[in-house]
């Protein structure tokens, strides 16, 4: 897509969310470029996932501001259609925790059904571009299998293959591998460098430390709804200034 | 012997009626329960009351009175041939009984792929149809065939308005002939024919779905143990009919 103001591909600003009375999300603005790849990290219940699930909409921000591309997808008073929800969406891919694939469709469906759903494409462009995104991946042997078949890793794979059928300019990650078995997340990011490695657009609630370290330009650290520290990744994951940050980063890394 | 023979022939067509009558209320009544089980899923309150206030009040009423509202109450307002008030009375109730299926399988979709529906841009209406729709369709079949089976026994109830389904037919050829026990052998012995061959659908579907989702035998041994309780509670209800059928 061409950028000629050199508009960031996604821009949130100030994204407040309460559950109830209780504050998740205390204005959090963030720019991500083109290409960029940003690590979301930060202790349980800081609201990461919160947060990337407003980019998306699947919360709504109780205030705030979105813009894909320069365009404003959300203004301040919160007014977005129906349709621009589904369309925001169409841009901004989403990869779950818990990979949440259709479980009565096959891999190649759950890879299939939005682009004809959402996008239009017909039967055999779907299934073509299907195809060829779980080979990417490395299922070309199980596209015919419903997800109960599949392990962890496998059916996180899937799930961005679904992810990236829709083209999308940006995508999201809540904790791609947390719910995999060890040995299997070393596949997920392998793809997941791939697509960093290809310029997609990322942001990613990980606490893969080295694989961030590698892969995440920026690191956003959140601590209470809030973004205690935001910077480049070689600094924070390796050097942190602030101590809090410092326990946090040498915990994880001890732990892999 | 000619007499069973020529009894049973005479019968065929009654059982034909009855069988018709229930494909035509199981096909109201499905599409109906189903919207019914969305809407006790729904978010707005509202829905969820007036829907829950009418599967209790069709769940509430015997289905002969429910009949009898549809073919006499409405005589006032429209004339229904009998085939259409059995399809709209036994409709509306199998309806009702299986709006609580509905629900539960409706509810039971996990919350996270229909998030993962709505983050690829999926509308309600395709969300409700390609991801809801296959997860009640396998999961609620075996227990929706059992609904099934209790609208079949229940078109008997259609005698009471003078239908000439299995019941009433076995009936009125036992009066002509002034023997009523062999018709009534004989049509209890087409009604088992019938029911037993759903009941043996419901376990191909059950195997099925304990496929699908991976559940152990237990769970369906459990199933099956329920389905012999269902299966007396079935009986019971065909003696209250059989009662309420003595004294038109
Ligand atoms: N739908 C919800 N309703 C009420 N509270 C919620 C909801 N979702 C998240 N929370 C609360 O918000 C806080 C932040 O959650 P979350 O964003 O999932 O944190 P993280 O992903 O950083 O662990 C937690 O205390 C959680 O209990
Ligand atoms: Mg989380």
């Amino acid at each position: 897509m061409t950028n000629p103001d050199g508009a960031p591909a996604l821009s949130a600003k100030n994204i407040c969310k309460s559950f109830g009375d209780k504050k998740i999300l205390r204005g959090i603005s963030v720019d991500v470029a083109k290409g960029e790849h940003i690590a979301i990290i930060g202790p349980s219940g800081s609201g990461k996932s919160t947060f990337i699930r407003c980019l998306n909409l699947l919360e709504m921000p109780d205030n705030g501001t979105l813009r894909l591309d320069g365009q404003q997808v959300l203004d301040a008073e919160l007014k977005t259609p129906t349709r621009s929800v589904r369309s925001l969406r169409k841009r901004v891919g989403m990869v779950f925790q818990s990979f949440n694939l259709f479980s009565t469709h096959t891999a190649l469906e759950n890879v299939s059904l939005a682009q004809r759903l959402a996008l239009g494409r017909t039967r055999d462009e779907s299934s073509t571009r299907s195809e060829e995104l779980l080979k990417r991946v490395g299922l070309k042997d199980h596209m015919d299998k419903r997800p109960g078949q599949l392990s962890g890793g496998q059916q996180q794979r899937v799930a961005i293959a679904r992810t990236l059928a829709m083209d999308p300019e940006v995508i999201l990650f809540d904790e791609p591998t947390s719910a995999i078995d060890p040995e299997m997340r070393v596949e997920v990011l392998k793809v997941m460098t791939e697509l960093a490695e290809g310029g997609m657009t990322m942001m990613m609630v990980t606490h893969e430390i080295e694989f961030a370290k590698q892969a995440a330009d920026r690191v956003m650290f959140l601590a209470d709804g809030e973004v205690m520290e935001m910077g480049p990744s070689g600094q924070i994951l390796t050097d942190p200034e602030n101590e809090r940050i410092r326990r946090f980063v040498n915990a994880l890394s001890g732990v892999i | 012997m000619q007499f069973v023979l020529d009894t049973l022939v005479e019968l065929i067509p009654g059982l034909w009626v009855s069988i018709q009558m229930a494909a035509v209320a199981i096909a109201v009544g499905i599409p109906l329960g189903f919207g019914a089980g969305l809407a006790l899923n729904s978010p707005s309150k509202a829905l969820r009351w007036i829907t829950i206030t009418l599967v209790e009040i069709f769940r509430g009423f015997p289905a002969l009175l429910t009949l009898y509202l549809v073919y006499f109450g409405l005589t006032n307002i429209v004339t229904l041939g009998r085939f259409t008030a059995v399809m709209i009375a036994f409709g509306v109730t199998t309806a009702a009984y299986t709006a609580e299926i509905f629900r539960a399988s409706i509810a039971s979709v996990p919350k996270g792929q229909i998030e993962a529906a709505q983050s690829v841009a999926l509308s309600r209406g395709q969300i409700t149809s390609r991801i809801i729709l296959p997860h009640v369709l396998n999961i609620a079949v075996p227990p929706i065939i059992g609904i099934a089976i209790i609208t079949f026994q229940g078109t008997a109830l259609a005698y009471a308005i003078g239908a000439r389904e299995l019941l009433g037919t076995a009936y009125s050829i036992g009066m002509i002939q002034f023997r009523v026990l062999e018709p009534l052998l004989l049509a209890a012995l087409l009604y088992l024919l019938v029911t037993s061959l759903m009941a043996w659908l419901e376990i191909l579907a059950e195997r099925r779905v304990a496929r699908l989702t991976g559940t152990n035998g237990n769970r369906v041994r459990a199933r099956r143990r329920n389905r012999v309780g269902r299966q007396l509670r079935r009986d019971d209800r065909a003696l209250g009919l059989a009662e309420a059928r003595i004294t038109p």
